[in-house]
This record gives structure tokens, sequence and C-alpha cells, in this order.
């Protein structure tokens, strides 16, 4: 058994969690509280499949192998009295009482600190009944308080007591157009620079991507959270989905790290899904293995937002899920690999691979999504991301000039210096980017 | 009246919070305005907008110290979840004024620097990583495999002439990879594309399957239609007696 | 992606001298008037066979395109019209066929159902096993598909599983999901169909989309041999044909079918009535969209109503300009209708008959304008509760958020079970908010509605307005109004000129600063000038005073 522990922190990684943890239900055949679905004998996906994610106890239920941890309780209640309240054990929530306003040195050193030690054990105790875990999967926000500062503590403490155990993430990144709270980039550059060292892959998402998704593609015009949330998850659930399902690419976490990150603190790939088609309009859109593939390629189904076409691959994995064939995903990767320039850095160790997930996808109850026998993620660790970072570190520039609000971290105990290291780090993580791009002999082919 | 979903603005940010008016007092409300917008309680000017795009519910909020340990629901009885707050920070000294002041200055002022000396004497670097695994320029043959590339374009380009009838290549099966056939229009180097480092071919081609019409970049280097003209490398490029296609028209009447 | 491999010596056979061919021979494959054919991946229907003057050295096919606008004619030239198309002006072409192999390698080879099953799943059958079963197809020899890779230029992009997958689907016993849509496929089976349903005895799903098949018995026959099968989808094929004999087959356990972009009105008008029968016990989900369907054509659905389990129906992308409440009312089990993209609105719809039991509508893309039309629509279904309206007249202009929630409040008032709108849910209190901007924006004039009306009503008894209040509304509520305010039982009171936009609340928050007293700690009442004793409770402090209907000279109480 490889197990996987998922912790949610904050009032993102919570609501995203809990919307993952839905889906993974229906995708194993598991109901609302915990017991099989009628008709089936074990969970869909597999001995070693849903083990990973699901523990079974010795009365046949099955419960999530998850944490959820915030600082405030109001979004931890939803889950305790949501549909799911029955799937989860109550210790598996961990609360505070008053939250981290936003600030990260609230929730990494003073109050964030006094729920460490609880935290630390629940771990404890669910790694304990764990045979062979594999590592952790955390979910957080990079811009509020709890997940940047709460979040960062934990994947710290981790690293010491956990060691040589992977760690993936799945990051909120503040939105570039919007910002919710004037101190979002101290956040988030303080909490990328203390958890560059201890995440071995980082999958970011931007709310404003995923917004126009849902308005877009799902012609939903005024998307709430829950809509953002159950797109998330079906995304959040591809990634993971050779981890749970019998699957031929990325079926452990070490595995994301070694095809995806050539150089440790290089560990941020661009994901884009396909299809994301409202289940009103089915019927007019074709979902063929040929239009899945190219609409990955599509700057509109990136989970952030950038331009992969003015930067350089450094490594990509096409995940494949459900009714697909060989020659098809063939011809479909030619044609899209013809069509758009996919420039790579010729010189760098990591590859280029295709994989295929058996298990076709599914859909939450009341989902807007089509039910689809097909569908593609493709992660691509590229150059162009570096986007993300130059965005954040400029809006951080424009209020450290001033020091604007630092006093309300240091009261809270860190120290000044911290911004600064904190920003050289971002500052090399930039350069680092330059650096990768650089350096590759001009392409052969390149028409002009 | 439980939680309810307030949108706040302010000059820098944009969201949507919940609150419970019956159970947060103002100054509370005030303090976790402060975290969002950055504007201490004692700058706050408050402005609801009753109903979000009311213009008309519009007014401006008179809170005095009085008012502090009063719940949100007795000192705004007008807000309702659909409501707008405006923060503005009324004090042109205050941090935030200070920082906003800031978004309007030069980019080369405000910007963090790091010096490429300091980066290059970095440990945890991907230079550092390069230099140490010979990788990229910090390969040994880097230099000696780059020049030899640029040579053989050279090399293959010196048999070229202008006026050449000449064939691309391309590897690979797709649609874009098709066998283009054309004339040779241009040898030498187009500084708008490589600063001038590589030989390149301009080729007129029989087909609009190219790229421009004889210019890259605005500069001009030879002229055709546009989508006949196409910038390649020698080494994808064969010269040869490839004659002009002659197009049957006669497919024409194939379908009426 | 249909290949077509032509060898020399499969050329065309025709006789010159017939001028009224019956049929003509492409490819090995005989077609006559009607048949589907493939040319190009494009469908079509064969409607002329035989010789124009334009061509008087060929054999000329007449076709009717599928896609109406990838024609040249409406089967005429010059003058003379050789067969008349469905579709109209565009949508008939004529196809010179001649001797030269190149001009026929358009046309596209028509496979059978086992020659489509292998192409597309066989990939890694072993045809050299001699035990393998597949044997019965002698040609197709498709070798193991080695790992395969695509070339970057100095890299390339390795597959990984693939040799396993091609593997597990070769054992066609694995598939639970098949689609071969686009594989040109015609009527035949290609093996015998009990040696089919054993090797599909565990398909669910089957996709046989824009494929070639046009006789409905194909379909009768196959699902009664596929024992597993539950969803089927038949978008694209056109069935002119109905077979022979229509075998009532009543074991089939399809909950699922679809059968968009097929046609449906040009078909002969006892084809639904018959063709689908077979299905009407156990169907729970039909799709009948892009089928030019419209408000006269809608008798061809008749036969539906035999469809005592349907919840699901998308008559999506038709042509309907209203809602035939009479027809989908014999359709008792359906909750969803998606009737998005048709011409819909409701400026002439009779209301009375209802339709209780529908719960979820997708009118998306439809032609409704007037926010009146959605009071229409909830007496036509008082129990919504989600519906979808995007891209209507009516939603114009509704990019900007604030524009947005103007028209949420104005749909989630008129439709008081509605939970889901567009697709994203509103909870009990973000609704009552919205009604509350509603009734407020419709008592200052900014929206026009019916005060008479029984929502109206409905609306203001929910939000405590009582009926005096309703019935007497002032209609220019922006000026002030003159009140004498009374605190407790003084005799003093202030005049004072209130808006009638002022809450209750902030009343209560005057008086409770003039008075020194806790906002909680009095009462306020109000009372008009002819009935100055009788005094009733200012209750709601959401409320706006110019709904208590207080004109000049009337009086409030502020009491403890």
């Amino acid at each position: 058994m490889r197990e996987v522990i998922s912790v949610n922190v904050g009032q993102a990684g919570c609501q995203i969690g809990n919307s993952c943890w839905e889906l993974y239900s229906k995708e194993h055949g598991i109901t609302e509280d915990g017991y099989l679905q009628e008709g089936l004998t074990r969970p869909k996906g597999g001995e070693e499949g849903f083990s990973t994610f699901f523990s079974e106890t010795g009365s046949g239920k099955y419960v999530p192998r998850a944490l959820y941890v915030d600082l405030e309780p109001s979004v931890v209640d939803q889950v305790r009295n949501g549909r799911f309240k029955n799937l989860f054990h109550p210790e598996q929530m961990i609360t505070g009482k008053e939250d981290a306003a936003n600030n990260y040195a609230r929730g990494h050193y003073t109050v964030g600190r006094a729920l460490l030690d609880d935290v630390n054990d629940r771990v404890r105790k669910m790694a304990d009944q764990c045979d062979g875990l594999q590592g952790f999967l955390f979910t957080h926000s990079l811009g509020g308080g709890t997940g940047s500062g709460l979040g960062s503590l934990l994947l710290e403490q981790f690293s010491n007591d956990y060691g040589k155990k992977a760690k993936l993430e799945f990051a909120v990144y503040p939105a570039p157009q919007v910002t919710t709270s004037v101190v979002e980039p101290y956040n988030t550059v303080l909490t990328t620079h203390t958890t560059l060292e201890n995440a071995d892959c980082t999958f970011m998402v931007d709310n404003e991507a995923i917004y126009d998704m849902c308005r877009k593609n799902l012609n939903i015009p005024r998307p709430s959270f829950e809509n953002l949330n159950t797109l998330i998850a079906q995304v959040v659930s591809s990634v993971t989905a050779s981890l749970r399902f019998d699957g031929s690419l990325n079926v452990d976490l070490n595995e994301f790290q070694t095809n995806l990150v050539p150089y440790p603190r290089i560990h941020f790939p661009l994901v884009s899904y396909a299809p994301v088609i409202s289940k009103s309009r089915i019927t007019h859109e074709a979902n063929s293995v040929a239009e899945i593939t190219a609409a990955c390629f599509e700057p509109g189904n990136q989970m952030v937002k950038c331009d992969p076409r003015q930067g350089k691959y450094m490594a990509t994995c096409l995940l494949y899920r459900g009714d697909v064939v060989n020659r098809d995903v063939q011809n479909a990767v030619a044609v899209s690999k013809s069509k758009k320039t996919v420039q790579l850095v010729d010189w760098c160790p990591t590859g280029f691979k295709i994989g295929i997930c058996y298990q076709k996808p599914s859909q939450v109850r009341d989902s807007e999504l089509a039910d689809v026998t097909r569908a593609v993620c493709m992660l691509s660790n590229t150059t162009a991301i570096a986007d993300a970072w130059q965005k954040i570190d400029r809006k951080f520039d424009l209020m450290y000039k001033k020091r604007a609000f630092v006093h309300w971290y240091v009261s809270e105990g860190m120290e000044e210096g911290e911004f600064a290291e904190a920003r050289e780090d971002l500052a090399a993580l930039e350069r680092d980017y330059v650096e990768l791009g650089s350096d590759s002999f001009p392409e052969e082919e390149e028409e002009y | 009246m439980d939680e309810i979903t307030i949108h706040i603005t302010s000059d820098l940010t944009t969201s949507d919070r919940r609150f419970n008016p019956r159970t947060i007092t103002v100054s509370q409300f005030q303090q976790r305005l402060e975290y969002i917008t950055g504007v201490a309680p004692q700058d706050q000017k408050l402005t609801l907008y009753a109903i979000r795009d009311d213009v008309n519910t519009k007014k401006i909020i008179q809170l005095t110290s009085q008012d502090s340990n009063k719940t949100l629901a007795e000192a705004i009885p007008e807000l309702t979840g659909m409501s707008r707050i405006h923060v503005d920070d009324t004090n042109p000294n205050s941090e935030l004024s200070q920082a906003v002041a800031t978004t309007n200055e030069d980019d080369e002022e405000v910007g963090y620097k790091l010096d490429d000396k300091d980066y290059d004497a970095m440990d945890n670097t991907v230079r550092k990583w390069k230099k140490e695994q010979g990788l990229g320029r910090f390969n040994k043959d880097y230099q000696a495999n780059l020049k030899a590339l640029l040579e053989a374009n050279k090399a293959k380009a010196a048999t070229f002439k202008v006026g050449d009838r000449c064939k691309i290549s391309k590897s690979g099966n797709g649609p874009d990879e098709l066998d283009k056939l054309g004339e040779i229009k241009y040898i030498g180097p187009i500084k708008e594309i490589d600063g001038g480092d590589g030989i390149w071919c301009g080729v007129l081609l029989d087909e609009p399957l190219g790229k421009n019409d004889g210019s890259v970049k605005g500069a001009r280097y030879f002229k055709c239609l546009p989508k006949y003209g196409s910038f390649v490398k020698p080494s994808v490029v064969t010269v040869g007696d490839f004659a002009k296609e002659e197009i049957d028209f006669s497919d024409d009447d194939d379908e009426l | 992606m249909a290949t077509l491999n032509l060898h020399n010596d499969q050329l065309p056979h025709f006789e010159k001298e017939k001028e009224n061919m019956d049929s003509i021979t492409i490819l090995e494959q005989e077609y006559h008037i009607g048949s589907r054919i493939s040319i190009d991946s494009q469908l079509a229907t064969v409607r002329f066979i035989g010789h124009i003057p334009q061509w008087p050295n060929n054999t000329a096919i007449g076709i009717e395109w599928d896609d109406e606008e990838r024609g040249k004619n409406d089967g005429s030239l010059d003058g003379i019209q050789y067969f008349e198309t469905n579709g109209g002006g565009k949508s008939g072409s004529f196809m010179k066929l001649d001797l030269q192999g190149r001009k026929l390698k358009k046309f596209n080879q028509i496979r059978s159902l086992f020659d489509g099953l292998i192409y597309q799943y066989g990939s890694g059958i072993d045809f050299n096993d001699e035990s393998n079963d597949k044997k019965d197809i002698a040609e197709n020899g498709n070798q193991l598909l080695d790992k395969f890779y695509v070339d970057l230029g100095t890299r390339v992009m390795e597959s990984y599983g693939f040799e396993k997958l091609a593997r597990i689907q070769s054992d066609f016993k694995n598939l639970d999901v098949v689609s071969m849509s686009r594989l040109c496929i015609g009527n035949e089976f290609g093996i015998s169909l009990e040696k089919l349903g054993k090797m599909l005895c565990n398909l669910q799903t089957l996709d046989l989309g824009f494929n070639l098949i046009d006789n409905w018995n194909v379909i009768v026959e196959l699902t009664a041999h596929l024992r597993n099968l539950v969803s089927i989808t038949l978008n694209g094929n056109r069935f002119n044909n109905l077979g022979e004999s229509v075998n009532i087959y009543t074991g089939s356990k399809i909950q699922k079918m679809s059968l968009a972009f097929c046609g449906l009105v040009y078909n002969d008008t006892k084809f639904i009535e018959v063709a689908l029968n077979p299905f009407s016990k156990t169907v729970l989900h039909l799709n009948l969209a892009a089928n030019k369907f419209n408000n006269e054509t809608i008798n061809l659905l008749s036969s539906l109503s035999k469809f005592s389990k349907l919840e699901i129906l998308d008559l999506s992308y038709n042509d309907f300009i209203q809602i035939d409440v009479m027809f989908f009312k014999t359709l008792e089990s359906l909750k969803t209708l998606n009737l998005s993209h048709n011409r819909i609105h409701f400026g002439d719809t009779v209301t009375g008959q209802k339709l209780p039991h529908i719960t979820s509508l997708d009118l998306s893309g439809n032609q409704i304008r007037e926010w009146d039309e959605i009071d229409t629509l909830r007496e036509l279904f008082p129990n919504l509760e989600s519906i979808k309206l995007i891209d209507n007249p009516v939603f114009e202009g509704t990019d900007a958020i604030e524009a947005l929630d103007v028209a949420i409040g104005q749909l989630l008032s008129r439709l008081p079970n509605v939970t889901k709108v567009d697709g994203t849910t509103y909870t009990q209190d973000q609704r009552k908010n919205y009604e509350l901007y509603f009734i407020s924006s419709v008592s200052s004039n900014r929206i026009k509605y019916n005060m008479k009306s029984s929502n109206w009503i409905r609306l203001c008894n929910k939000h405590g307005i009582s009926d005096k209040q309703q019935s007497k509304l002032s209609p220019n509520l922006h000026d002030g109004i003159i009140l004498d305010v009374f605190f407790q039982d003084s005799l003093a009171f202030k005049q004072m000129v209130l808006p009638h936009c002022y809450t209750v609340g902030k009343l209560r928050g005057y008086a409770s600063r003039k008075l020194g007293f806790n906002v909680l700690d009095f009462k306020l009442y109000f009372a008009f000038v002819e009935t100055s004793t009788q005094l009733e409770v200012l209750k709601n402090d959401q409320e706006l005073l110019g709904r208590f209907n207080l004109h000049d000279g009337d009086f409030i109480f502020v009491k403890q």
C-alpha cells in the first residue's frame, strides 16, 4: 500500500478539499456516509488505487486520509455540518478560534503555531496507520494568512518529521487583475520562499483563470465559489488519477518530480485540462481525442494565465483518461506539436511523456460539467510561468519600498530581514527561469 | 440575520467578505477592514452602497467613537447582503497613501534588482547547477557545437545561389511539415531574427504556404504576395531541379 | 480519418448505355438512390444516379450533403431539376465519377461494424495467435503497436502504457465504453450477432455517431444482442429505412439514447412512431437536438408519450417558437427539459395549463425579450428549481456584475422555487436579499411590475408588508414625507421630513441617538391622521418608510 495523506489548510484549501473529496468519493463508488454504493462489493479503482486515498475501518466504512486545518472555524464548520459530515472523523478537522487576519506572520508564528502540536499529533496518528506512506498533498492559498503562514509552517514541519516523503502542493495563486487584500503580495512571497525548499512539486491555480473558464466554457455568468471549486476539483482529480486508479504515468508522488522537475527549485508545472464543456452544450461540441488535445494547448484551458508560446518547455506530461486509442493519441499529439511552437530547452534532462489512466472521468451531482468519456490533463514545466512570479514580485516591491504594513508582521514575531531574504530568493527564482530559457541551440526548423 | 457577504472595495483591493452583522462590533469590523484594505480605522471613510449597483442608495457612513461597541447591524441598519462598502483613506500621510504613491513611480526606481554578480555567487541556483553539470553554455562542447552549426549552415548556404529552385523539408508528418517548393530569393543574415549570427534563406514559394510577403519584423528582404514568402535555415533547404507543379484546374469541375 | 487503399482493380463499374440507373458501384460498394455515402469524410445521401449534359463522358451522382451549406445547388442544374433537396439551396451537389483513380480518392470506403471495432480497438490483437477468435477477419493485418513516440526536433515525446492499453482493449470483453464515431460504418455487422454480443458482453456505452447506418433494424438487432448496453449515441446517422421487420424487443436496458443531427423531420412520418417503440419502456434520457423540429412538426413526436419513464428530454437547437404545453403534458415523468437554442418566447403564450412535473429547464439562447415573460414561465412551470436563461435578449447588457445582479433579482423574484440560475446555486439568504432589492426597485419605479398580481402580493407577504400597504402604493416615492414624530409619551413632537427610501432601521437609529436608548429597547409605531389612536407597529428594520403608505401629517411614535 502506498498511502497519500491530503492536508487542506485555510479557507481556500478547505473549500477546495471539500469539493475534491466529494468527487473522489463518487469516483470510487463511496457514498456520503463512507459506505459502498449499492451494487458494489469493492470500491472502484482496485485495491492499490483507492487505498492510497481512503482507509478502511473494521466495520466496512471508508474514511478519507485527509486533514482539514483552519484558524477560524466557519469554513470547516460547513464540512462538519454539510452533506459529507459522516464521511470524516471529527479528529480530522482542526480549527482555532481566531483567524490569521490575512497575515502570514500570524499564521506562521503566533496564532498558527498554537495549532501545530495538534496537527502534528493527528498527522502522526494517520501516518502510523499507513503501511508505506508515500507522502503528502497540500492544498492552500498563497495570498491569505492561514493558507500561506500555517501552510508553509506545516510543510517545514513535515520535512523535519517525514524527511524523504514526497510533498506536492495545489496552491491558489493570487489573481493578477484583482487584489483581494493589500498584503497579498507579502504573504505570497513569504510563503513561496519558505516552501521552495520543502515542496517537491507545486501546481498553481489562479482563480481568475478558473472564473473565465466557468464563464466562457460553461456559460455560467455569475460563478460562485462552488462553481469554481467544482472545476478545480475536476482538475485536481485528473492530476491525481493515476495515483488512485490504474494508470501508466505519475503513478506515485515521486514520479511527478522525476518526470517534471529538472532542478528542485523549478517545480511549478503549468496545468491545462480539457474538455471543459457545459452539459447543455455537449451535443454541439465534439469531444474527440484530437479536439481535447488541441484544447490543452489553448490559453483558455490553462489554470494560470501566461503564454507558453513565449516561453520554452523543459518537461511535459500529457495524461489521457478514459476511452482513448493509441492511434488517435499519436495523431493528435503530432498535429498539436506541429501547429504550435513548442520550443524546447534542448539541454534539459527531463522528458516529455504521454500516459494513460484507464478510468474515465466522473462528475459530481449537480455539476455543470458535461459527463464525458475521455479527458486529458497536461502538466508542462514551462519558463512562461515565471510571469506569475514577476507580477507578484512587482506588487511586493511597491508596498515594500515604503515598508508599508511590515510592522503588522514584525509585531507577530517576524524579523524584517525575512522580507529581504524572501524577496531575494524570488528574484533568484526569476533569474533561474531566465537561465533555463537560455543557451538552447536555435531551432533548425524554425520558419519566419 | 446570519452571516452576509459584503462587497468590500478600496483603491487597491476588491473582495467579498462574510460578516455576521449581529455579532461583530464596529471596531472589530473596522479592524478587519484595515487588514484587507490597509486603511487605519481612524483614517477610514466608509461609503455604503446599500444596493451595490444603485447609486441612489449611496451614503457616507458617519461613525463616531460612541459607535465602536455597537454591532454592525445597529450602526449600519441599511446593510444588506447586496451591499458594497467602499473604504477611502482620508490621511495623505498614512502608510497606505505612501505605498500608493509608489505605484506612480518609475518601475526602474521601485523594482528590486538582483545584481548578476550576486546571483552568480549564490549557492542554490540554476546557473550553478548548469555550471556543475556542464549544461547549456557551460557544456565544454557548447561553443564548438554552436559554431559548427553556424558553420554548417554557412557552408550549405554557400552552395546556394539566388534564383535556384529549391525544396523546404522538415521532419515529422504533420500538415505543417509537408515539403514546399519554391525559389531562393535571399541568402544572408537577418538581424531581426537572431541578431545577425546565422545565415538564412528567403524563399518565394510556389503556393501560399509561407509566413510573409518577403519581409520579416518590418525589414524587407524581397518582395512577393502575402503568404508566399518564407525565411528558413539552409539546413532545411535542398537545392535542385524542382519543377513548378502545374496545378490542374480541371479539378474544379469535379463537383457541380 | 478513414483510410482508403485504392487498388487499381477496384475501379467503379457502370454501364454507359443506361440513362437511369438504379444503382452504381464505387469502391466495391453498391449505392442506390437513398444510400448513405461518405465523401472526403463528409456525409451525404445519394439522390440521383445518371448522366447530366455538363459531363457527357461521365456518370454523375447527385447527392444531398448532411451539412446544408456544403453544397452548390438545390438538386437542379441549368433549369433541370434532377432531384429535390430537403435542406434547400445549398445542400445538393453533383459529383463526377470517372475511371481515373485519383478522383475516386475522395470516396470513403464503407466498413462493417466489426471492421470498425477492429480498426478502433483491435491494434493490440495478435493475428499470429492461432487461438484468437478474431481470426474471422482475413484482411486488416494490424500489428501489435509498438510504444510510439512523437518527434519534437531534438527530443521525442514518449508514450507509456499504450501497449498495455491496446492489449486490454483488444480483448473486447474488457470494453465498457466503445466510441466508433465517424468511421464510415454501414449497415453490415461483419460478424454474427451472437458472436458480437459475446465479445461485447460488458459494453455499456456505445457511440456510433456520424456513420452511414440508415437501416433502423440494424439498431434494433444490435441493441438486442448487447445485453448490458445502457447508453447509445446515434447522432448524425440518417435512418431513411425503417427496415423490413422491426422486431419489438422488450428486453433492452437502454436508458440513454441520442438521435441528434439525424434529420428526423425528413423521415417518413411513421418513422419515429415505430422506430422508438422498442425502447419506450426503459429510456430515461432522450436527445433529439438539431433535428429541425418546430411547433408544426411536434406532432411527429406524439409517440413519445409512450415513454413512461422519460425524465430528461433534449430538444435543443431546433426551431420552436413557443412551448407546446399540451405535448409536454403527455410526458408524465419528465423532469428536465432542454429547449436551448430555439426561438422561444412567451409573448403569445396562453396560460392555464401547467407543467408541474418539470423542475429543470434550459432556455438559454432563445428569444425571451421581456421580464414579464418570466411571469408567464412561472405560471407554466410552477415547480421549477433550476433555470438557464443566458443568451436571451432580456439578459443583454448584463456583462457588468451589477447589471447581472439586477437581472438575477428580477428572475428570483418571479420564480419562487428556483434555487439554481444559469449553473449557480443561490441560498435562501441570498434570495431574500434579491427579493428585497426587487421590491424596493418596484416601489421606487425603477422596475415596472403589476402590483395587483398574485406574485407581488406573495412577495410582500413573505417580507411582511401588509395588505393595506400593498394596495395603496403611491407611485412617486422619491419625495419625503412630513411626519410628526412623538417620543415616548411626551406631547411634544418633532416634525421630520423623512425620505421614502429611509428604512425603519435608520429611523430607529436616529431615535436611539436622540433618546439615548439602546436601539433594541424601544418600539416604533405609526398611525394615520384619520385613525390616530390606532397604532401599528413599524416592523422590519429593512423596510422602507415608503412602504407603509404614510402621507404628510401622519404620526410616528417611539415608545419603550
